[in-house]
């Protein structure tokens, strides 16, 4: 009976007025600034971070190509060969369309700060256990839930507020990292194209678009951990229960996994965590931890997992009492 | 005339694993009447309430809110309803008045000058855009008291409402719900273990007790029944004591230079006669509101919490 945006509305409310966010916002957008400086100064002898290069990049390409050629002629393994001839053709392609690396252009920086979506990872954890356990606590649970809407709205809203909220932390590390990163890496090679080799053939890419995209890859990881604390929090009605356990789970996950990769025990390619690095997929990420994973089959295995999370967060957050001690 | 009541319940049950908290409890409140829900700890007053506000679900029996039944159509059943389940828990780091728009947008067709009517209501103009972690716990009772009228109810239910205010504070509560349930023809429900509380307050009480309801009467009925004890502050207090005991045939006992006496509420008006003619100077009579208090501890058999 009640308008879904105005739901969502409230959510926004009561996340952005608490000052753990503004803390939160804070301390990302102090952790961009702070990795462009410390990228840029510490680093200022290699080539990373002087503007020579940007300058001068066709004779060091040329170089590299004359190099990958030489190479190529002597190379026996396969493999190699298919390296050497990708990068070949990619520095050929350069030089015949005049589009310069990304080496020390504000590019490069910004393709390193999807690093940081684990630390959005991290607050929007935290965001979304709150969310849901926050209002158990705070006891105001009871004047929520006596409103003309379903508990299924509140939840959805919530859901998307948290949702909303990664969103924006994501635009926001973009903007901030673009900004200082022209700030402190310049504007060579701003309106470079990103190249890509995909059977023989380069396609450039619009470079914002090749950063945004590699943002979603991590956040495939970060929406899974948002989702259990969702889970947990809605389930046992405590925030740090929540956030501590996705915590822990995506730590020791990692781990477990690459223990079961390595003692190759193969149906450790069902596990949630297993499946929410995609780069393997997509860029040259490194291979899947486990023999058989293709894309479809990660996705697949990942939204059976979010669907149940999903489902059990719904169940119980409509089926259980409220009681007085909680 | 005959109404019709603003909730119902019929067969209203709570079973907690083999435990009945609240035990086929029918209940009927009528639109401008205040009904007091009152019971000793425990008896399952906020267990009745939380059921009837969606938070709990039914075991067994319904809930009917102006006539429509809350299992089947929640949302628009609840929207009748305004209520404050124990204490008014609100979100500390938003102000008062955020507060008030949080629900304001969680009911529909509601004009937004209405939050500042019944900020107005409730008297907390002046701090409505403090942050609620600076308020008293009285101020946070009005505005749990200002959300719950917000979307204009017609049933209010509050679950031991006068919890922290002082008596000013209970006073103007009081007379305040009153005014909302003959002016605005408002059905309340409160609930509460005091009884002198809802002498004042209530057109009708329920008791409860471990989760039955043991009875359901006019205030003025419950308070005619039976014996009640009378406080006689008369001089000089020899003769009085005298004149009292002949009357009723009864012992009288001296309390701090009063005399306590029980007697039926119909014998009052002709001991007073009685005593006037004797040439006795009657200060004033009066029933010891204990009168109350002491049917209530009969009916509920006094007992300690379980
Ligand atoms: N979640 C629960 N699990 C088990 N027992 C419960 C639960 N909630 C309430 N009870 C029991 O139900 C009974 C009624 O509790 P309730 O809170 O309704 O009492 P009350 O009348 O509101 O008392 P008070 O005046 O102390 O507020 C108590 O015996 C209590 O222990
Ligand atoms: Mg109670």
């Amino acid at each position: 009976m009640v308008n879904m945006l105005r739901l969502i509305q409230n959510e926004n409310m009561k996340i952005y007025r608490r000052i753990g966010t503004i803390v939160m916002i804070g301390l990302l957008v102090l952790a961009a600034i702070g990795f462009a400086v410390f990228t840029k100064y510490s680093q200022s002898d290699t080539i990373f971070g002087s503007t020579d290069i940007t300058k001068g990049w066709k004779d060091k390409v040329e170089k590299d190509l004359k190099e990958d050629k030489k190479e190529y002629k002597k190379e026996k393994n396969k493999d190699v060969r298919e390296l050497l001839k990708e990068d070949i053709i990619m520095n050929q392609y350069r030089l015949d369309h005049n589009i310069p690396p990304e080496k020390g252009t504000v590019w490069e920086f910004m393709a390193q700060t999807d690093a940081f979506t684990s630390l959005i990872g991290l607050f929007t954890t935290i965001v979304g256990a709150i969310s849901v356990a926050g209002e158990f606590t705070w006891g105001t649970i009871k004047l929520l839930l006596i409103r003309s809407a379903s508990r299924s709205k509140i939840l959805f809203s919530k859901f998307v507020a948290t949702i909303g909220f990664a969103i924006g932390m994501i635009i926001l590390l973009f903007i901030v990292s673009l900004l200082v990163g022209l700030v402190l890496f310049g504007s060579d090679g701003f309106s470079s194209a990103y190249l890509t080799y995909v059977d023989g053939k380069v396609i450039e890419k619009s470079m914002g678009l090749h950063i945004f995209s590699l943002y979603g890859l991590s956040s495939v990881d970060m929406l899974t951990t948002v989702i259990f604390a969702f889970m947990i929090s809605a389930v046992f009605r405590s925030s740090s229960l929540a956030i501590g356990l996705s915590i822990f789970l995506s730590f020791v996950g990692g781990t477990i996994m690459s223990f079961m990769s390595a003692m190759n025990i193969n149906w450790g390619k069902y596990l949630f965590f297993a499946n929410t690095n995609f780069r393997p997929y997509i860029t040259d990420g490194g291979e899947p931890p486990f023999k058989g994973m293709t894309f479809g089959f990660s996705i697949t295995v990942l939204s059976v997992y979010l669907l149940i999370f999903l489902a059990i967060s719904w169940y119980v957050f409509n089926k259980r009492d409220v009681a007085s001690s909680d | 005339m005959k109404k019709e009541p603003v909730l119902r319940t019929h067969n209203l049950t709570k079973v907690i694993g083999k435990k009945k908290i609240v035990d086929h409890v029918d209940l009927e409140i009528y639109p401008g009447e205040v009904f007091g829900f009152l019971g000793p700890n425990g008896a399952g007053k906020t267990s009745t309430i939380r059921m009837l506000v969606g938070l709990a679900s039914i075991t067994e029996g319904e809930v009917f809110i102006a006539g429509v039944n809350l299992a089947k159509n929640f949302e628009k059943a609840i929207s009748y309803v305004g209520g404050i389940v124990e204490n008014p828990e609100m979100y500390k780091f938003l102000t008062g008045y955020q507060n008030l728009i949080h629900y304001w947008r969680m009911c529909k067709g509601v004009p937004k000058s209405r939050i500042d009517e019944v900020t107005r209501l409730v008297g907390l103009e002046k701090r409505i855009n403090d942050k609620v972690k600076t308020y008293s716990l009285g101020m946070r009772q009005r505005l749990g008291i200002a959300q719950a009228l917000l979307h204009s109810p017609s049933l209010l239910i509050l679950d031991e409402p006068t919890n922290g205010l002082d008596p000013a504070g209970v006073r103007e509560f009081r007379d305040y719900l009153r005014r909302l349930a003959r002016e605005d023809n408002l059905a309340v429900m409160v609930s509460s273990h005091l009884l002198a509380e809802m002498e004042l307050m209530c057109d009708r009480i329920g008791v409860i007790q471990d989760g039955r309801l043991i009875d359901v009467k006019e205030m003025t009925e419950f308070k005619n029944e039976g014996k009640g004890a009378l406080l006689i502050d008369a001089h000089p207090i020899d003769k009085v004591m005298q004149v009292v005991e002949k009357f009723l045939g009864i012992e009288a006992i001296e309390q701090d230079g009063n005399l306590l006496v029980e007697v039926d509420r119909e014998q009052i008006p002709a001991l007073n006669a009685q005593l006037v003619k004797e040439d006795i100077k009657v200060y004033a009579i009066s029933q010891v509101s204990e009168t109350l208090e002491d049917r209530f501890l009969e009916m509920t058999g006094g007992r300690s919490v379980g």
